[in-house]
This record gives structure tokens, C-alpha cells and sequence, in this order.
């Protein structure tokens, strides 16, 4: 419930076809929150595994106690992820579903993007927040303008491209330092090679988003690298070590 | 984490296996949130900054009561199985939803 009423900001992108050297769906999700924050103590994937009809096993990507989503990638290769977007406050409510929440049903009752986009198109939103939705089945990557009155789906053909964020085939990204060409002097003359590590071991901290959280979902594989803060050492999360996380098998799990 | 079952049945045993921490979390959670709020929650930014460090000092009970009642005008829209969830982690935990 928390989002409901601070909201996060974060840098948040999609990579797929001919922007990868896989040619498979890379998502980025760099949370720039406030990584000193209690919750910050206890970062956990926790996977579910409903028995409810229509579910799929999802994880969500999250801290002990947060049980919406922010972050989050599901056994039908679905991934979400979330930036402050802050405007226009008139097409905000309080009265509607908390986006978190309609976060995580996205990854529990969706196997296309179809499914994702008609989710969230039939919720009572509330926030004004960007989305970012990736699929495997699609190999493809939504950004999403969010609110109350609005769902404005863009993709590699009708994002708002700029100096920062040339218009190119298979790549589409919200930065948190939007105005300044730190992706763009990555993934440009990356095009073609991009891969996970490049965007976890140079973009995020280099471009120093992701104090928080740093999660690359890796499409082609089901891994994930996380990066969370130290709340020993206040080592920011982007200049920590990332840790590949398979969950092919967490989703597989026989009970 | 992996759980499984009922949305009750995965929140009871989230709630089970995540005791302490989330004790800690709650402990701690409330006068941090006060603070941030204070500064942060955009109408609260509004107001005067004397205003606004005095409801950072004071400010656990706001933080409280701006969740509690977020909750309450968010549960209409929310579907059942968001509460037996929360229901079933305060049965694990033994901390109050």
C-alpha cells in the first residue's frame, strides 16, 4: 500500500530483435527510491504458486513485508516493472485498485501481453506511473503511460523519441536522468550486442539508477541478475555485485 | 520464498516464514515513513516547511492513518483475495493486518 501514496522514481527499458545479441527480450528495472529505507534490509523474491483458476507461477521481486509489485517476472515469461511518472495529477485517484497490486495480477493471470494490456485496460487505476511490460510469447516490450483516465501503450514505432532516445528498432526506455544521454551512449553504439551484463555491469551504474534495486530480466534464459543495496556498508545497489538467479526451477517446483 | 495454495494458505505461510523479519520491518517501518512522508507525499509537500518538519516529528500516527485509510478506499476496487492473503499472513505472523 505504501507506492499508493509516496510512488517510486526508477529508470525502466525494453531490448529485443535486433537490438540484442540474442535477439531475445531483455527488460530493465532500476529502482531509485530510497535505499536506505527499513525494507531495505530484507530484499526477497517470493514465488507463488495459486491454486486460484486462471493463475500461472509468478515471482515477485520484492522486500519482506511488500506484497505488491514493483518488480516482478512470471512462469509465462511475463515481466513488469515501474517509473515515477508524477503528472498529470488531475487524471489521479485514491479510489481504484492499488496499481501494485494490479502489478502483480498482471504476472499472476496473463500469459501474452494481450492478456497484460487487457488487465490493466479493465482495472480501476488510480497512480499516474509509467509501466513497463515485456513478453517472451511476444518477444516484445510495452512502455505505458498509467492513470486513472488513461492507458497509453507505446512501443519501438510511437515512444516519445528525442535526442536522449533515438528512434531504432527493438529498443524503447525511460531513464531517471531522462534529459542526459547516458543510455543512449550505451545502447546505441551497442545496438546489435546488447546483452544483460552490458546493462548491469556499465549502464545502471554508470548512468547511476538503481540505487535501490537493479533487476535485468533475461528472457531467453529465465535469469535474473539482482542488484539490492548494503545496508551495512550503504553501498548503493548499482555499484553492488549482481546475483544470476534461475527460476526456471522455483517455477517448476513439484509440491 | 516459494509458497503455494489459496491465496489465504500462501499468505499463512508467508507470514510463518517471515515472522521475525516482518517484525522488525513494522518496528521500524513507521518512523521512517513519518519522515518521508512528511517530505515526499505531494500534498503534504504543499505545505509550509515549519508545518511540514513538525508532522516529520509527530508524524507515526498520520503515516498509520494514511495507510489505514488507503486501504479502506482501495478495498472496494480490490478483488477478495488480496485481504484473505493479509488475513492469512496476520495469522502466521501473529501481527495485526
Amino acid at each position: 500500500m505504501v507506492p499508493e501514496i509516496l510512488k517510486a522514481s526508477c529508470s525502466i527499458g525494453g531490448w529485443w530483435g535486433p537490438a540484442t545479441a540474442s535477439g531475445q527480450l531483455i527488460q530493465l528495472r532500476a529502482l531509485d527510491w530510497e535505499e536506505h529505507a527499513p525494507i531495505s534490509k530484507f530484499p526477497m523474491i517470493t514465488v507463488y504458486h495459486p491454486s486460484e483458476a486462471g493463475s500461472v507461477p509468478f515471482a515477485n521481486i520484492a522486500w519482506a513485508g511488500f506484497f505488491g509489485s514493483l518488480t516482478g517476472y512470471s512462469s509465462a515469461k511475463i515481466g513488469v516493472s515501474e517509473r515515477l511518472r508524477g503528472s498529470p495529477a488531475d487524471n489521479m485517484t485514491r479510489f481504484g485498485k492499488p496499481w501494485t497490486y494490479a502489478l502483480r495480477d498482471v504476472l499472476q493471470f496473463s500469459k501474452t501481453l494481450d492478456d497484460a494490456l487487457n488487465n490493466l485496460n479493465t482495472t480501476d487505476r488510480t497512480c499516474s506511473v509509467f509501466l513497463g511490460i515485456g513478453s517472451s510469447v511476444n518477444n516484445t516490450y510495452r512502455l505505458i503511460e498509467y492513470d486513472e483516465k488513461t492507458l497509453a501503450v507505446y512501443d519501438d514505432t510511437n515512444w516519445h523519441f528525442g535526442d536522449t532516445h533515438p528512434k531504432m528498432p527493438g529498443m524503447i526506455w525511460k531513464a531517471y536522468h531522462d534529459d542526459k544521454t547516458c543510455f543512449k551512449n550505451h545502447f546505441i553504439p551497442q545496438y546489435g550486442k546488447i546483452t544483460p551484463e552490458l546493462i548491469w555491469r556499465y549502464v545502471a551504474p554508470r548512468s547511476e539508477t538503481g540505487d535501490s534495486q537493479v533487476i535485468v530480466m533475461d528472457f531467453a534464459t529465465n535469469h535474473i541478475y539482482a542488484m539490492y543495496p548494503n545496508p551495512v556498508t550503504q553501498t548503493v545497489g548499482y555499484n553492488r555485485p549482481a546475483v544470476k538467479i534461475d527460476l526456471t526451477p522455483r517455477f517448476n517446483e513439484k509440491w | 520464498m516459494s509458497i503455494r495454495g489459496t491465496a489465504f494458505e500462501m499468505g499463512e505461510a508467508y507470514g510463518t516464514l517471515m515472522k521475525e523479519e516482518l517484525k522488525v520491518m513494522v518496528k521500524e517501518f513507521y518512523g521512517w515513513a513519518a519522515g518521508f512522508i512528511a517530505n515526499n507525499v505531494t500534498q503534504i509537500s504543499m505545505l509550509p516547511k515549519w508545518l511540514r518538519q513538525d508532522i516529520g516529528v509527530t508524524g507515526v500516527d498520520i503515516a498509520k492513518k494514511l495507510l489505514d485509510l488507503n486501504y479502506i478506499i482501495t478495498k472496494k476496487y480490490t478483488p477478495r483475495r488480496w485481504d484473505d492473503e493479509f488475513k492469512g499472513v496476520a495469522k502466521g505472523s501473529g501481527i495485526s493486518a
